[in-house]
């Protein structure tokens, strides 16, 4: 009789024990199955805020190329401007030089300046100061080639490779 | 016997759920910690994310309305009036100074060079024959030079813009220029 009491103590205990374990088992698969859906969610959130984060950064390098086209020219900064010598009709003065600032974010080292003509005589300059200008003197007359032709300008810097421009002197002083 | 039996079988199993159910928990706890441990990993990224999107957002503000004050902004704004001398060796004047060739130009965006029709500068000199020049060449910046040995203190430059009323500066050039007597 005592065995018997004991028994259906042990077998109605058992059932208590196998129904809160089904709650649990229960609870647990409810707690992944919303683990499993927020981790949906912060793998949406993520792969949003990575495209979002790719499309800035688009943005941001077009943006700042337009802003660099809005300002620079294409030929890098180069300048050049001629003078007639008074009293010397035909002798005129070429003068070039870089405009440095529009390169700020590099450090010139020497400019040169190669010319497609062997009547000049190619010029390096290392004087910032100066814009590292360059001055030479020829003559413009009338129905005959006028000057160096196209000039191929190299900017050396300190730590990026050489520049090479090829300039158009002749149409940048306006002959 | 029989319940006997029953008793020491159900004795046995409730041992076995007990262990198992132990193992169960410990193993609960661990997934747990290590659900939480990459969730912080997850939830960093995002914070690193978010931190990026915000610079990012950050940094394209200032480059939008730069562009847009570039391609709209008043020109007075956007000119800046530059100087540079290039020594002209052997070359004096009668009281034996050093003569430079001094070049003035204008730095300005590309894209705005097209509004400028001409610019004139004055260089307000005594000894000057002639003491305003003109340029309408936009590609070296509406550069105009002369030969001389001084900078002048101040330069009055006019703007005559293809639309819009004429722009006048000051531009103080001899702060600009740094004289160098040994160029190459």
């Amino acid at each position: 009789m005592h065995h018997e009491s004991l028994l259906r103590t042990y077998t109605s205990a058992s059932r208590r024990s196998l129904l809160s374990s089904g709650l649990l088992l229960a609870a647990i698969l409810g707690l992944l199955a919303w683990n499993v859906h927020r981790l949906q969610h912060i793998e949406a959130v993520v792969a949003d805020q990575a495209a979002e984060l790719q499309r800035l950064k688009n943005e941001k390098v077009n943006l700042t190329e337009t802003l660099r086209s809005l300002k620079d020219a294409p030929d890098g900064g180069v300048r050049a401007m001629v003078q007639r010598v008074p009293v010397a009709e035909v002798m005129h003065d070429f003068f070039l030089w870089v405009d440095v600032r529009n390169l700020s974010d590099k450090k010139v080292l020497e400019v040169r300046y190669d010319f497609d003509d062997d009547n000049y005589k190619d010029i390096t300059s290392t004087v910032a100061a100066t814009g590292f200008g360059a001055y030479f003197r020829g003559p413009i007359r009338p129905g005959e080639p006028v000057c160096p032709g196209r000039t191929q300008v190299t900017i050396t810097f300190e730590d990026a490779p050489s520049m090479l421009i090829d300039y158009d002197l002749c149409a940048a002083v306006g002959l | 016997m029989t319940v006997l039996r029953q008793l020491a079988l159900t004795s046995a199993r409730a041992g076995v759920a007990k262990l198992l159910s132990f193992f169960g928990f410990a193993l609960m706890l661990i997934a747990i910690g290590y659900g939480l441990y990459e969730l912080k990993a997850v939830d960093d990224a995002i914070t690193e994310k978010k931190d990026e999107l915000t610079e990012l957002r950050r940094q394209i503000g200032p480059i939008e309305e730069e562009i847009d004050h570039i391609r709209n902004g008043p020109l007075s704004e956007l000119v800046t009036p530059r100087a540079i001398a290039i020594l002209r060796p052997g070359l004096r004047d009668e009281r034996g100074r050093q003569l430079f060739n001094f070049i003035v130009w204008l730095d300005l965006p590309y894209v705005r060079k097209a509004d400028i029709n001409e610019v004139e500068y004055v260089f307000g000199d005594e000894s000057f024959l002639r003491n305003r020049h003109t340029s309408s060449e936009s590609s070296n910046g509406f550069a105009v030079g002369y030969l001389g040995w001084g900078a002048m203190t101040s330069v009055p430059i006019k703007i005559a813009q293809n639309q819009g009323p004429d722009v006048t500066l000051r531009f103080r050039m001899s702060d600009e220029i740094e004289f160098v007597r040994d160029q190459d």
